[in-house]
């Protein structure tokens, strides 16, 4: 296992959706994707719209099942082919190598903000005072005040509660990061940190693929671009 | 065919091969100690409730040198014991007693005699109901599969409740017991007082239910224990103090009403016991 | 990666008159949370009762690992099958009524299972019983009331405390949270992932309610006429669902 191999290779990979309750339709959105990142890089996906970065995201996490091809990551002492693996085996890299930033808090009832921030190093093991202590520290550096802690997130503002999803990702740092429109809902300050944590997060060594529509933001956080091809046409067969 | 001959009654009423069919039965009882062992129990002249399971236990046991004692809640005078005893006297020319002592056969309701018993003497009894879990449980073949199991922990959780409720546990009677470390019996209506001399006892003990059609027995020296926890020791109770007509302290006493304003006066419960000690009082020394 | 704790192979359970389930493999570590949905009459019901060792399947195997040791949950005596049901294998039923005895304090109710197991010391189960009652959120002073007075939400508390008394390492529940109302079923549905977690138990959650899997499972399966149409993890199987009738399941719900 040479150290400058990628810690995510992405190999020809395919992507059709199949709308079964709309007589079978299908819906390609890529095909042939290959990609890869290295330790401490930070890539931004790119493409019009509709090309399918956001969906690529949700195959890189295992959220969305990929017709053919190969997600492999640098996992333990070996690799995984995400595209291949069981859902343990998915579980397994999703707790200990990749992690996932979706565009969109899921909320969940009765939750305080500071138990679900924190909740990704409790389930690691990490003490509950350390863990709360770092979850602190998080919310303060995006900007959430501590009266805000003790809430359930339902009633925040989007920005608010993208800033809860972004710390909850953030925490519990693994070696690959995906992230989907993290500053959508931020003004300049807020998106600023978040940018500011993405270098970071990268300084220490991970790997991060973004999803950022403002350019400018791109340049100031990523190393480079790919590009996905304009949708392909999607023709109904079925 | 031949004129019915004049009434006149096979040994002990019962033909001989309803008797073998009870001894067959009795031996399988005796095989697995409080087992409840199904048997074709046959109509007897007096009506359920009464005793039909413990009168043809011994129908089948009282032979010709047999002397038999019956008691009823310890008396041996009541109505039922003299009809059941003048029954045996006639079908069996069985030779009776009042006396524990001398008998070989006790058939018995409700009561354990207070004198122990012996290798030569076996106990009936007569039981209403058999099967210790009927009161927590209607489905008969749940209960089959509770004993089958040895899931007795229904029974324990009733136990747990009365503590819950009272502090103790407070079941009066039919406390349950386990034979042999195995079956779950139902000692009869038996004060929970009486259950340790359910425990070891020399003598056999059978018991018969006539309606439910259930044998079941005790072999000689076999460990019976009653349900009880580690912290709430199986420590029934008794009618404080002594038999007002023979000063034993330690029998299960009867409280008898002496007049209409309530008084009452408690007395042995075991008629036999009490007149023996009024006889000849033991040389006891004062504690 | 640890090793199953409980597994069901090719399981099948086919009654006279027809439907039950059919040829379901499933495999569940301790700690792990597996929701099985699909409309009523799909067999998910029937599929607890067999995987819970009180339904013998007609066709495949059901094993238990304990002890190092891999069990075929019907081919023991049945004496060590019921005393696995009582230590190991705690089912909770979608109506309390069914899972917790009547006439029986609340304490009494979670106190039998220690008692069915062995335990002889009054003081120490009592004990027990009173320190679960408060895990799942009963004041101890109810302790010896009937639970004919509580309320559903509290009743089927009794019931989970009841089941999880004797420390199963499997917990199989059925709509635990069903006709309950919404803001109870948000509280006990946290209480179970909680117990889950803390205690490590595998548990399996049959569920019409996708909200209910998606909180609480990380792998769900999709039963449809009795069959698994589609097994995954639960965002795979929501965001990406595969097989057409999960594509409708999960399209009907978020529609609404």
């Amino acid at each position: 296992m040479k150290f400058d191999e990628p810690t995510l290779q992405v190999r020809n990979l395919h992507k059709t959706f199949v709308l079964h309750p709309q007589g079978g339709v299908r819906l390609p959105v890529f095909a042939g994707v290959s990609l890869a990142v290295r330790a401490g890089e930070c890539v931004a996906l790119d493409g019009p719209s509709g090309c399918g970065k956001s969906t690529l995201i949700r195959c890189l996490f295992g959220r969305y099942v990929c017709d053919a091809g190969e997600i492999l990551l640098r996992h333990r002492d070996g690799r995984i082919d995400l595209a291949n693996a069981s859902a343990r085996e998915i579980l397994e890299a999703r707790r200990e190598t990749i992690g996932y930033v979706s565009q969109f808090l899921h909320v969940v009832p009765r939750v305080s903000t500071l138990e679900l921030v924190a909740e990704p190093l409790l389930q690691r093991g990490i003490e509950p005072e350390p863990a709360y202590e770092r979850a602190r520290e998080l919310l303060l550096r995006l900007g959430l005040p501590s009266n805000l802690w003790s809430l359930a997130p339902a009633t925040f503002s989007g920005g608010e509660q993208q800033r809860v999803n972004i710390a909850a990702g953030l925490i519990d740092r693994k070696p690959i990061l995906l992230m989907d429109e993290p500053t959508a809902s931020l003004d300049a300050g807020n998106a600023q940190t978040v940018l500011e944590l993405i270098r970071t997060t990268c300084a220490a060594g991970s790997s991060v693929v973004v999803i950022l529509h403002d350019a400018a933001q791109r340049r100031i956080v990523c190393d480079r671009e790919i590009h996905l091809p304009a949708p392909l046409e999607r023709a109904a067969i079925g | 065919m031949s004129p019915q001959p004049e009434l006149a009654y096979n040994h002990a009423y019962l033909d001989e091969a309803t008797k073998r069919m009870l001894r067959r039965t009795l031996l399988k009882a005796v095989a697995i100690p409080g087992y409840q062992v199904p048997f074709a129990a046959r109509e007897m002249p007096l009506p359920y409730g009464w005793g039909t399971g413990g009168i043809q236990l011994t129908a089948a046991l009282i032979g010709r040198s047999d002397v038999l004692k019956v008691i009823d809640q310890g008396d041996d005078h009541s109505t039922n014991a003299v009809s059941i005893r003048r029954f045996f006297e006639r079908t069996a020319g069985a030779a009776t007693t009042t006396r524990a002592s001398a008998a070989t056969l006790i058939q018995t309701r409700h009561r354990i005699p207070e004198t122990p018993l012996t290798e030569r003497q076996i106990l009936v009894y007569q039981v209403p109901r058999p099967d210790p879990l009927r009161v927590l449980e209607d489905d008969a073949e749940q209960r089959a599969r509770m004993h089958a199991h040895g899931d007795y922990g229904r029974m324990r959780l009733m136990l747990y409740e009365q503590i819950a409720r009272s502090g103790r546990i407070t079941q009066p009677y039919n406390y349950p017991a386990l034979v042999d470390g195995g079956y779950l019996m139902s000692p009869s209506p038996i004060p929970a007082f009486d259950n340790h001399k359910l425990d070891n006892n020399a003598a056999l003990q059978v018991f018969g239910a006539g309606r439910e059609q259930r044998i079941y027995a005790i072999p000689p020296y076999t460990r019976v224990a009653s349900l009880d926890f580690i912290d709430y020791s199986f420590a029934p109770e008794r009618p404080p103090g002594h038999c007002s007509r023979c000063g034993s302290p330690a029998s299960y006493l009867d409280a008898l009403a002496i007049d209409d304003d309530g008084n009452r006066e408690y007395v042995c419960s075991d008629t036999d016991y009490c007149q023996r000690r009024q006889a000849a009082p033991p040389k006891e020394a004062r504690s | 990666m640890t090793e199953p704790i409980l597994q069901l192979e090719s399981m099948t359970h086919e009654y006279p008159g027809g439907l039950g389930c059919r040829a379901v493999d499933l495999a569940i570590h301790p700690g792990e949370i597996i929701a099985i949905v699909g409309e009523s009459g799909a067999g998910k019901s029937t599929l607890l009762d067999c995987a819970s060792g009180r339904l013998a399947p007609t066709g495949g195997r059901v094993l238990l690992r304990r002890d190092e040791q891999l069990l075929d949950l019907y081919t023991i005596s049945s004496d060590e099958r019921q005393a696995l049901l009582r230590s190991c294998l705690a089912r909770i039923h979608q109506n309390p009524r069914d899972g917790i005895r009547f006439g029986i304090s609340a304490g009494g109710n979670v106190a039998e299972p220690l008692l069915a197991a062995g335990e002889r010391h009054y003081g120490a189960v009592r004990e027990q019983a009173l320190e679960w009652l408060e895990r799942v959120e009963i004041d101890r002073a109810r302790a010896d009331d009937p639970p004919e007075q509580f309320s559903g939400g509290m009743q089927q508390r009794v019931q989970i405390a009841r089941a999880l008394v004797t420390r199963p390492a499997v917990l199989l529940a059925d709509e635990p949270t069903g006709g309950l109302d919404v803001s109870v079923q948000a509280t006990l549905i946290e209480l179970l992932r909680k117990l889950v977690r803390d205690h490590q138990i595998a548990m399996v959650v049959v569920t019409h309610d996708l909200a209910v899997a998606r909180y609480l499972a990380s792998r769900m399966l999709v039963m449809r006429a009795g069959r698994v149409v589609e097994a995954g993890l639960t965002d795979q199987v929501l965001h990406d669902p595969q097989h057409p009738y999960s594509q409708s399941l999960v399209a009907s719900v978020l529609r609404g």
